[in-house]
């Protein structure tokens, strides 16, 4: 009776883990957004795997720059509130009372740290902005670092 | 109930339940053997035991019932002596064995053990326990464990020959 | 120690072990090795109780377990491995995912993808006004929504 016992726990911790590594994968909507315009005619998608950009620290970069394209940036604002839930908003800029920046900080997948950035801009030109990092730096280094580009 | 709740909450209490099974069974020997049989019938069923509030209170009544029980087979008996002829009826086992097979054969034989003998035959030879883990679940001591598997193994051995060679 | 089988020939292995467990010395490893050599076919009739009683408590164990343990076994089996898998996936540095598709057409040059990585991180950044600001809301631990006039554009 005991090994049949150690069977079934075995079992359903193999069960749970394999769930757990299934949600990881799959929870993000945005990644629709870059499946579906990435490759289309105005736009730029960019990934890149545990790469150095400019002295920071990437496991993994993916970034979409879309230009005049109103339903992508209606798409993308969709997958955006979908995300935002759970996730913790470090910033966001409104203007005119639409948000035109976001930053988001969504929960840890193992020891990576995610954000989401974002911004819409509507002069000179329509331009949607897109990028999901994860990386193994404090979330709050890399956020610095981003933010002070300027 | 964990292997290792069963050890530190159960066998504690064995004095305890030694004296109600020698209050009930008058004789040391009887007790002490009726001890061990509540012992592996509690531990074979561990796995249930966390649904009981009190366990020590549970494993009192086991015993109480398990030594009235045992009483009520040794007032039966004509013979002291000879318990396995008294446990397989008044009739010879013998010809009831006739028309069985083999295997319903050696199951009668091992039923027909007394009860501690079959426990620990069953616990060694089926469910592949280590004397000295038997010897532990009983809080007896290895010594012990191993005269009365040796017992149930000849008297198996005895019986099967008889069965045979009629 | 009384013996109970004696035979000549090269069965003293078997009749040890038989003479330890009628005395009930055998530990599990010993008995499995006597059930091993009790399961020749050419042993003499004088081994057959034993070879009964052994097969007898053979099938006993084996009827207890075989209904679950098959699938229990292969089932971790499988799941350990799926775990792997995705493991592998997950952690294993795939080095080469770095692409950029420019108006369609892909890329794999490190140097021009950087360059437009760059560029996009650009387009979100912000100047250090906001920075400040951000701290605060980083160290609060708050959802903070500003209204910003001058910020309605962002490349200056």
């Amino acid at each position: 009776m005991r090994s049949i016992k150690k069977y079934l726990v075995l079992m359903s911790v193999a069960i749970f883990g394999i769930l757990q590594q299934l949600q990881a994968q799959s929870d993000l909507q945005i990644s629709k957004a870059f499946d579906q315009y990435g490759e289309r005619k105005g736009v730029v998608m960019v990934e890149l795997t545990n790469e150095m950009l400019d002295g920071y620290d990437f496991s993994l970069f993916k970034s979409i720059t879309i230009k005049d394209n109103p339903t992508a940036s209606e798409f993308i604002r969709k997958c955006l509130a979908k995300d935002e839930i759970g996730a913790k908003k470090v910033k966001q800029v409104i203007s005119n009372g639409i948000p035109t920046s976001t930053y988001l900080q969504l929960p840890h997948k193992g020891q990576l740290f995610r954000l989401i950035l974002f911004s819409e801009t509507f002069k000179p030109e329509s331009k949607i902005t897109l990028i999901y990092i994860e990386s193994k730096n404090d979330s709050e280094d890399v956020l610095k670092l981003i933010l002070k580009r300027k | 109930m964990s292997d290792y709740q069963f050890k530190a909450e159960i066998l504690p209490i064995r004095d305890k339940l030694f004296h109600i099974a020698q209050k009930i069974l008058a004789e040391e020997q009887e007790a002490e053997d009726a001890v061990q049989e509540v012992l592996l019938k509690l531990w074979h069923m561990r796995d249930s035991l966390n649904k009981y509030d009190n366990t020590a209170a549970f494993a009192t009544t086991v015993t109480k019932n398990h030594c009235m029980d045992r009483l009520k087979m040794i007032r039966r008996t004509d013979s002291l002596d000879d318990t396995y002829n008294s446990r397989a009826g008044t009739d010879n086992p013998y010809l009831q064995l006739e028309r069985k097979n083999t295997e319903e054969v050696l199951q009668q034989i091992i039923e027909n053990l007394p009860t501690l003998q079959q426990a620990i035959i069953r616990m060694k030879d089926m469910e592949e326990y280590e004397v000295e883990e038997i010897a532990e679940i009983t809080g007896t001591k290895v010594e012990a464990v191993r005269v009365n598997l040796s017992r149930a193994r000849k008297k198996v051995r005895e019986e099967y020959l008889k069965w045979t060679t009629r | 120690m009384k013996i109970i089988n004696q035979h000549s020939g090269n069965y003293e292995e078997i009749d040890r072990l038989i003479d330890r467990y009628y005395e009930g010395l055998t530990s599990s490893e010993e008995e499995k090795q006597l059930r091993n050599l009790l399961s020749r076919k050419d042993l003499p009739e004088s081994y057959k109780p034993e070879q009964v009683i052994f097969g007898y408590f053979e099938t006993k164990k084996q009827k207890r377990i075989f209904m679950l343990q098959p699938y229990l076994r292969w089932g971790t089996a499988v799941a350990a491995i799926v775990i792997m898998a995705f493991n592998l996936q997950v952690f294993m540095p795939t080095n080469a995912s770095n692409y950029a598709f420019i108006d369609g057409k892909k890329t794999t040059n490190v140097d021009d993808i950087k360059m437009h990585a760059l560029a996009s991180l650009n387009n979100v950044s912000c100047d250090n006004e906001e920075v400040e600001k951000s701290f605060d809301s980083l160290n609060d631990k708050e959802i903070m929504k500003e209204q910003l006039d001058a910020f309605s554009g962002l490349a200056e």
